[in-house]
């Protein structure tokens, strides 16, 4: 056993804390107040490189392996959710099927600018009477001679106003339930294609949430990605990975809520004593900071597994299960450090709270991990 | 034993319901994007008879009782937290210590005209330094000759940009901790009392908290509450009780109203082919959902009846309010879960409630404060 980082992993740990240090969290509250996506903040995040950071170098990427990929998001998640969201979807669900499936024409006029941050590339599953379930979408892919047709209407899709293009869900066998997706590149450029408003929410601010809109937009054979009638298997090659991902963006959340309230229950001053020193205050810190450390484990054992060439659903399913659930517990153990001061917009404890909730849902909720927990333990 | 709510109550609830469903609920957006309650919603409420429910006839009021009283908060709460936060400010903290210790001339110049909406008060206790300790505190009252005068700030004060008048904490010995706290009536409109900044928060956005300064403000002596000094920490703690049971109240609305909508909303949404409450998963959390509110409601409805009969409720009032807060924090989580993504959009209520479900953490006391309250009781047992 080994539980050390190589010493790329810690360079590249370091390199992205300081990032963060520096420019990520003295900006995060404005992000977050502005409601507006950091673009200055993603640009830079495409200058240094982290959005190819999975990718080989043939494309502009740096060839890192997944602990390195799930050390950048949770730094930069100590950070600012809302910039950490941004750049795990271009570093994965929005790229992913181009790199994997895409013609090398689109490789290079898709993916290598995305990696080099002047395209922005997001995924659109979800609709509005489909999100757990998959298999209930009705966006259609219509076979028409020499392409397909794509009628329907994608919702809470990440980004979907900054997008340059969408990888999207459509049924090509409307019967088939999940069987039937297929997975599609659509430029926003097509005809048909139109973006309708972002969804006001609660957390995650900074991170656009917009419908995508297809009437009759028509698009060539090549942007169907792999074989017709594979959508959901290429899905679910990438599902370990978006576990994890949102996994590590649990542990850079809990990380912060962890320090802003120890901080903070180092500073007030109750009853004459700092209220750290009250027991009820200092083993709800520990519990905090235990919870944090066995999430941490769970997910970096399961991105170390995937480096390994092991793929485990349960164990991504876990990590992500308990990582989340961690990030959303700590968050309300530091807003209640912080008592009445745990809900003023001048601190960060409220907004660790609201952001937290981003995480139940991105990438199964609790509910359907269970499930698929069950599911892998034979049940 | 009788655990049924009498005819006038259930009528009583029924006519609160009306009034939120008519007059409230058509306006929570605006308020919410405004971040206030506006004035003519809080005569509605005066006109409605809301703000006497508790006091004596003599004074205007309704004379009614504590469970009246909760039943109030509830279905307030039910429909909207800030408006129901600053109904109950208006009925008990901002005038409760008018009814018990004022003068007979300050209950007709200020408790008669705010169970008639004509004024609004407010409590003022918390400070940036002195939250849950009191003794903290460090606004002063000093005596000169006939008056007494008044420095410091406060925070947190609900509805300070348009009340009238203030029930203040303030320390006429600094050296003595909170037994050196006293009790005063002031009104805003005086030289020396100024509002400071709102402070925008997470929670019941429209309940409106500002910050409060009183720079050498001169009030009469007879304005200090209990008529001798060092009195305003057992003043208080006489109606801590009152505060708690009837935050619990507010609580128990919010939980209520998240767990009808999940209930709604499970049986519509479908997944997986059929209406996600034919779930085990959704209809566990609905089913735990609902045994923390019959339990919530046992509690602070015993409390209130044990109030209103006159029993200590030291215990009880502690205990019902730091089981609503648990619940209903467990209540809101679940309720956003169930409503998935559409559980954080603005435009729908989840969030709402996850948000103003947590006004329970602090309002009459943090959880950490009421266990200590709980076990201080425990152990005179």
């Amino acid at each position: 056993m080994d539980f050390g980082f190589t010493q790329d992993q810690e360079l590249l740990k370091s390199s992205v804390a300081s990032f963060v240090d520096r420019e990520v969290i003295p900006a995060a509250a404005r992000i977050d107040e502005e409601g507006r996506f950091p673009g200055e903040l993603f640009r830079k995040a495409g200058e240094l490189g982290y959005f190819g950071i999975r990718y080989p170098e043939t494309y502009g990427g740096s060839g890192g392996d997944n602990v390195m990929f799930a050390l950048m998001c949770e730094e930069l998640a100590r950070g600012c959710m809302s910039l950490a969201a941004s750049v795990a979807m271009q570093c994965l669900m929005g790229t992913s099927f181009v790199h994997r499936f895409g013609t090398e024409k689109q490789r290079q006029q898709l993916l290598v600018p995305a990696i080099r941050g002047e395209k922005i590339g997001v995924i659109a599953m979800t609709e509005p009477d489909a999100g757990s379930d998959l298999g209930a979408i009705t966006t259609s892919a219509c076979r028409d001679h020499d392409g397909y047709v794509l009628n329907g209407r994608k919702t809470w899709v990440t980004n979907a106003s900054l997008a340059d293009f969408f990888t999207v869900a459509a049924k090509t066998d409307p019967e088939a339930g999940f069987r039937g997706i297929d997975m599609f590149l659509v430029e926003k450029e097509r005809p048909g294609v139109s973006i309708a408003k972002d969804i006001a929410k609660m957390g995650v601010r900074g991170l656009g949430t917009g419908e995508l809109i297809l009437e009759d937009c028509r698009i060539p054979a090549d942007n169907l990605f792999g074989q017709e009638g594979t959508g959901f298997r290429n899905l679910q090659g990438i599902l370990e990975e978006i576990r994890i991902m949102m996994g590590s963006l649990s542990l850079g959340l809990g990380q912060a809520a962890l320090d802003g309230a120890v901080r903070y229950a180092q500073e007030r001053v109750q009853f004459n004593r700092p209220i750290a020193k009250f027991q009820a205050i200092s083993h709800k810190l520990a519990d905090m900071a235990t919870q944090l450390e066995a999430a941490r484990l769970l997910v970096y054992r399961a991105a170390w597994l995937l480096d390994q060439d092991e793929r485990d659903m349960k164990l991504a399913s876990m990590a992500k299960l308990f990582a989340s659930e961690m990030a959303n517990q700590v968050a309300d153990g530091a807003s209640r450090i912080f008592a009445s001061y745990g809900f003023a917009m001048e601190y960060d404890a409220q907004r660790y709270f609201r952001d937290a909730r981003f995480l139940l849902l991105g990438g199964g909720t609790s509910e359907v991990l269970r499930g698929i927990i069950a599911y892998q333990m034979g049940l | 034993m009788d655990f049924d709510f009498t005819p006038e109550q259930e009528l009583f609830r029924q006519s609160v319901r009306e009034f939120a469903d008519r007059y409230v609920r058509p306006r929570i957006k605006e308020m919410e994007e405004k971040g206030d309650v506006p004035q003519d919603l809080m005569q509605q409420m005066a006109e409605q008879g809301f703000y006497g429910i508790r006091y004596a006839e003599e004074w205007g009021g309704q004379g009614g009782d504590n469970v009246m009283f909760a039943i109030l908060n509830e279905e307030l709460a039910r429909c909207y937290m800030s408006v129901a936060a600053r109904c109950m400010m208006q009925c008990l903290m901002g005038t409760e210590f008018i009814n018990l210790y004022g003068t007979e001339e300050q209950k007709r110049n200020f408790l008669v005209p705010a169970i008639r909406g004509e004024k609004y008060g407010t409590l003022a206790i918390t400070e940036p330094a002195g939250g849950t300790d009191l003794g903290a505190m460090q606004t002063l009252a000093v005596r000169d000759g006939d008056e007494y005068v008044i420095n410091g700030q406060k925070s947190w004060i609900t509805g300070a940009h348009v009340v009238d008048f203030l029930t203040i904490a303030a320390k006429t010995d600094p050296e003595a901790g909170f037994r050196g706290v006293d009790m005063f009536l002031v009104d805003k409109h005086i030289p020396g009392v100024r509002v400071g900044d709102k402070i925008e928060k997470l929670i019941a956005f429209a309940s409106g908290c500002y910050e409060l300064f009183f720079d050498d403000v001169r009030i009469p002596a007879d304005r200090l509450f209990g008529g001798e000094e060092g009195k305003g920490f057992a003043l208080l703690r006489a109606i801590l009780n009152d505060i708690r049971v009837h935050t619990a109240a507010l609580g128990l609305g919010i939980a209520r109203a998240a767990y009808e909508e999940s209930v709604e909303y499970a049986k519509q949404r479908v997944a997986y082919g059929r209406p996600i409450i034919k779930w085990q998963a959704i209809q566990h959390k609905l089913a735990r959902m609902r045994i923390d509110i019959d339990a919530a409601k046992l509690m602070i409805y015993h409390a209130a009846w044990r109030m209103d009969q006159g029993l200590p409720v030291n215990v009880e009032a502690a205990t019902a309010k730091w089981f609503i807060t648990e619940a209903v924090l467990r209540i809101v989580d679940e309720a956003t879960r169930i409503f998935g993504a559409y559980g954080a959009s603005m435009d729908m209520n989840p969030q709402r409630y996850l948000r103003d479900a947590r006004w329970l953490l602090y309002g009459a006391g943090t959880q950490t404060m009421i266990l200590n309250i709980i076990g201080i009781e425990i152990g005179k047992e």
